[in-house]
């Protein structure tokens, strides 16, 4: 273990003061607690919702479909109830403990937002989705070459370490596809293709000289890791997995934490707002909101750490008022809460396959296949959108699921075809890059209040021009590959699902090299509140194409080390 | 351009609904906003259990019955449903009672297997003649035919109960791996969980 730093604690030491404070037990809050934690700080982390123990509290995960009482159909009691929350895939009978309810947590929704949240230790990291891929200078110099918003201030050699350094804790399946604009990781053994996808993998080869589909790259332990796992293939990951077969904050970083016997979690803490000193120009702690009594707190630390996701994390920064701030802590530049950013999805195209039919398979693999992104990479150049996408699949043989809406009829027949496996299909839909627009933003309600005193969220956010153009081009692609590879009854689809429906949301509070443009610095570090280190989604600058909580880990391991060093260093 | 979409399927409905015509009156619409008479759909319960069992008869495996579906069936027409669709539901058990009686000139439960088949036939028949209308917009307006409700928690209540589940399909608790490609043997379920 590295020496204690120095000075910390050094006016008083009652009972409420900390070396650090992390707001958020969340994917990135966990990675806070445990890299300050394993550093020598004594830590204070707080969430605002519940106690959740690994295994212990994973209420639902043994069990089998028929003990639950609605046999995981959704109740016009959760669709009436929790209007948003319930719009999740992810939220079903045997999950929605880990999900808010929506009539206990409202927010204003200026256009039609899906705000879906976890209020637990562990936050969403429950029921993410797990896939994980690195951005590349692709991605890090894209605003920068097409003049939009503000360039990032670092590049992929950066935080490739980084990567490095989160991807060996966390354990992550995967394949070394060696792509130049998908930077492989260090990866467990990756999981299997069906027949089916192999099948498919050949005939892309064969037909394109820019596309590919690979295995995905899955937080899901294909071997036994860090004493967790492996993975069951049971494929119910979002109920909390008894096995520790996936990465969550509960599972992983957490437990980490708690081994230094440097953490102190508080829970039932909403944060309202972070304490500014004028005199020393620095953040002195934060104020809490006890959720169960109500009452506020004081807690006080050298180094905070913001973790409370992108909309809350933007909340309680334009929140924090004082002479100094008068729009917001940090927020001299206006960008705070601006820029917000949800990858745009739910549209490309199904199949189904002629063929194969002497095959099947055994094990619920958690995972899919992923096709990189082949727009505007190397020669291609689409001239009606920038940026682009890449295609999340999976190929199975239909079963009573999909056979009771292809099948009409009643009777014995209709027994016999449903429990049969049918035709084999393939899914593929499209996760897509979304620029920044500044009108894009999380204000807070100049007079309304939530039930526990917090002002109200208000969320304005929309799809541009950008977007609608690329998801033209994003159903078209899909069904021209599934033609390619010999697909019949191929049907398109583009459900529009509102801004936040992909439970993607970053960018309000985003990194940058100018203070005026931008609210953190090349270290996620406040340019104006030097020790207040913001490490959430809040932080990116531009959103990529792929799943973002891999590049939140890894800028929020990289952020503790700067943080700690400049501790050390006196120089906040 | 979600509110134009929504409009444009207001347009469309309305317009189908002309088509419809006399059978959807305003007194329709009363009697579908209703509050459900559920004593009624209790003591409709026998027959409810009979229609399970025919849509999902035992065979070399277990049927409906068996499976405990019909007290699924009912739970989730009152937990799972809108206003509309459970006045659909328990008004289509009572107008299956007044078909066979006025056809066969007896109760459901007296009727032989053929009349049955007819019985449910024009249920079916029923339920899929709004072909103009897109689902969603059907169920919006009149709520779910008491046919395709019927159907689709049978098939739910099926698979996913202990002998649907294990012995109608093949069910694979805790996996332990994965394997990929396996030949397909003639004659194996299908997994009954994804």
């Amino acid at each position: 273990m590295t020496p204690p730093i120095p000075y910390l604690n050094i006016k008083s030491t009652p009972k409420n003061t900390y070396d650090a404070i992390v707001v958020g037990s969340g994917i990135s809050g966990g990675w806070a607690a445990k890299e300050l934690c394993e550093k020598g700080l004594k830590v204070l982390l707080l969430e605002r919702g519940r106690p959740v123990e690994h295994n212990i509290d994973y209420k639902t995960a043994m069990k089998h479909p028929w003990e639950f009482e609605n046999r995981l159909q959704l109740t016009a009691k959760d669709t009436t109830e929790n209007p948003v929350q319930s719009k999740c895939y992810a939220y079903t009978e045997a999950t929605r403990d880990f999900f808010v309810n929506d009539r206990e947590n409202p927010y204003e929704q200026i256009k039609d937002f899906n705000w879906i949240r976890g209020y637990q230790v562990g936050g969403r990291s429950l029921t993410w989705g797990r896939q994980c891929y690195r951005l590349s200078d692709l991605d890090f110099e894209a605003n920068a070459k097409e003049g939009i918003a503000t360039d990032w201030p670092i590049r992929y050699k950066d935080i490739a370490p980084w990567y490095s350094y989160v991807e060996k804790f966390v354990g992550i399946s995967g394949n070394a596809d060696g792509l130049a604009h998908l930077p492989d990781g260090e990866f467990l053994p990756p999981m299997e293709m069906n027949c089916l996808e192999k099948e498919m993998q050949i005939r892309i080869r064969q037909a394109y000289r820019d596309r590919t589909m690979v295995i995905g790259r899955t937080a899901n332990l294909s071997q036994a890791h860090g004493g967790r796992g492996p993975c069951q293939y049971r494929n119910l990951c979002a109920r909390g997995c008894p096995y520790g077969g996936y990465f969550s904050s509960n599972s992983a970083t957490i437990p980490a934490a708690i081994a230094t016997g440097n953490l102190t979690i508080r829970p039932f803490s909403a944060v309202s707002e972070v304490l500014y000193d004028e005199q020393k120009q620095r953040a002195t702690g934060v104020r809490i909101i006890d959720t169960q009594t109500k009452e506020s707190t004081e807690y006080f630390a050298r180094i905070i750490f913001l973790n409370a996701s992108t909309i809350n994390t933007a909340m309680i920064l334009l929140n924090s008022v004082s002479n100094r701030f008068p729009n917001g802590l940090g927020n001299g530049s206006d960008q705070v809460g601006r820029n917000l950013m949800d990858h745009h999805h739910s549209v490309g195209a199904g199949g189904t396959f002629d063929g194969l039919t002497d095959q099947y398979y055994k094990g619920r693999r958690p995972n899919v296949v992923y096709f990189p992104r082949f727009r505007n990479v190397n020669t291609d150049s689409q001239k009606d959108y920038v940026r682009g996408f890449g295609y999340q699949g999976d190929g199975e043989r239909s079963g009573w699921q999909d056979m009771m809406i292809s099948e009409k009829g009643w009777g014995e027949s209709m027994k016999e075809k449903i429990t049969t496996p049918g035709p084999w299909t393939f899914w593929m839909g499209a996760w897509g890059e979304t620029l920044p627009y500044e009108d894009n933003r999380v204000t807070l309600s100049p007079d309304k209040k939530d039930p526990i005193g917090l002002p109200l969220v208000q969320v304005n956010f929309e799809f541009k021009e950008n977007e609608k153009q690329m998801r033209k081009d994003m159903k078209q692609s899909a069904i021209e590959l599934l033609n390619t590879c010999g697909f019949n009854t191929i049907n398109g689809f583009d459900y529009h699902s509102p801004g936040g429906s992909c439970v993607h949301e970053m960018g309000t509070a985003r990194m940058g090299n100018d203070p005026k443009t931008s609210v953190l610095n090349a270290y996620n570090q406040l340019h104006e509140v030097p020790n207040v280190f913001v490490t959430d989604g809040s932080a990116m600058t531009s959103s990529g194409c792929v799943n973002p909580s891999l590049t939140y880990m890894a800028l929020t391991a990289r952020a503790c080390d700067f943080a700690v060093s400049e501790a050390k260093k006196i120089n906040i | 351009m979600l509110r134009r979409k929504a409009l444009r399927q207001i347009l469309f409905v309305s317009g189908s609904l002309a088509a419809i015509g006399s059978s959807a009156t305003a007194w329709t619409y009363t009697q579908l906003n209703k509050t459900p008479d559920w004593p009624l759909l209790l003591r409709h319960q026998d027959l409810l259990a009979d229609l399970t069992e025919l849509i999902l008869p035992a065979t070399d495996t277990l049927g409906a019955k068996a499976a405990g579906v019909p007290a699924y069936v009912a739970h989730m027409v009152q937990k799972g449903l809108d206003v509309k669709s459970q006045n659909n539901f328990i008004n289509g058990l009572t107008e299956v009672s007044e078909y066979c009686r006025s056809n066969f000139g007896k109760p459901f439960r007296q009727t032989t297997h053929d009349q049955r088949i007819q019985t449910l036939t024009h249920f079916e028949y029923k339920a899929r003649s709004f072909n103009n209308l897109t689902t969603k917009a059907r169920n919006l307006l009149i709520g779910k035919p008491f046919f395709l409700t019927l159907r689709d928690l049978t098939i739910i209540g099926y698979c996913t109960s202990e002998p649907g589940a294990t012995q109608g399909l093949a069910y694979d608790y805790v996996p332990g791996a994965h394997m990929a490609c396996l030949p397909y043997v003639k004659g194996q379920k299908s997994w009954s969980t994804q």
